[in-house]
């Protein structure tokens, strides 16, 4: 299980770390969408991993190693903290907001698709 | 070099993360995601210190990458917080699913912005002096 966690960690991280560049080239707003769009997308396929229920090495290797890692908090929170320092209230508020729901509303069709 | 960072980084994180999920003591029948909600808030608390010492250092980009975006982005996780906060909200936990939310947002920037705070005091700054020094997003 530990080893399957680690791969899973591995290439989650790689990829997250991938799209956030190639986004940011594709869309170059002063908006972070690198990150929000990987906690929505990863928010979905996490949905979509629990309703299928599978194995516990499956969940292991996907679940916690891909998915747990291909998104992340930390990033999101150090991007708001830096939008509210530069007192850019509305662009932080927004960012929030648009993540939290859409990460609950893409996990949720993903639990029901 | 930069992209073994970035793996090994993000293993760690996992397993870190995953370790956390066995062996984190929480009250017996507690609902409240425990787990998850420490690695969220430690993790949100480590990189805004670290990043607030890498502005005026010059850090290695695979020590930049392998430690922030690899270890500390696979140690929290959004995905598993969605999925924790639904699976509470369904299970008509309505309460504690709102109250991981509202503490799990406020914690995570209360820990960030403290944690920057507490770095530029440790590199004799003065707190606000780069508040407004604009933005830059890592990822």
């Amino acid at each position: 299980m530990w080893s399957l966690v680690a791969i899973g960690g591995a290439f989650g991280a790689i990829v997250r770390w991938q799209a956030g560049i190639w986004l940011m080239k594709q869309l170059p707003i002063r908006w972070p969408i690198g990150t929000f769009f990987v906690n929505a997308s990863g928010s979905f396929l996490m949905g979509v991993l629990a309703n299928l229920q599978t194995a516990p090495s499956v969940w292991s290797l996907l679940g916690t190693g891909f998915l747990g890692a291909f998104t992340t908090f930390s990033t999101f929170g150090y991007e708001t903290v830096q939008m509210l320092q530069a007192k850019e209230w509305e662009r932080g508020l927004s960012y929030v907001l648009a993540s939290v729901a859409t990460g609950f509303v893409a996990c949720w069709l993903g639990l029901y698709i | 070099m930069n992209l073994l960072s970035v793996a090994v980084g993000g293993a760690i994180g996992a397993l870190g993360r995953h370790a956390l999920s066995l062996f984190l003591p929480a009250p017996p029948d507690s609902l409240f995601p425990w787990p998850t909600f420490a690695a969220n808030l430690t993790g949100c608390f480590i990189i805004g210190f670290f990043y607030q010492m890498a502005e005026h250092r010059t850090i290695p980009a695979a020590l930049r990458l392998g430690l922030a975006t690899g270890l500390l982005g696979g140690f929290t996780t959004f995905s598993t917080f969605s999925l924790e906060v639904l699976t509470l909200l369904n299970g008509g936990h309505v309460l504690v699913g709102f109250l991981y939310v509202l503490t799990s947002l406020a914690a995570g920037l209360a820990a960030c912005y403290s944690a920057t705070v507490l770095a530029r005091k440790l590199s004799g700054r003065m707190p606000n002096e780069e508040a407004d020094k604009g933005n830059r997003s890592p990822s």
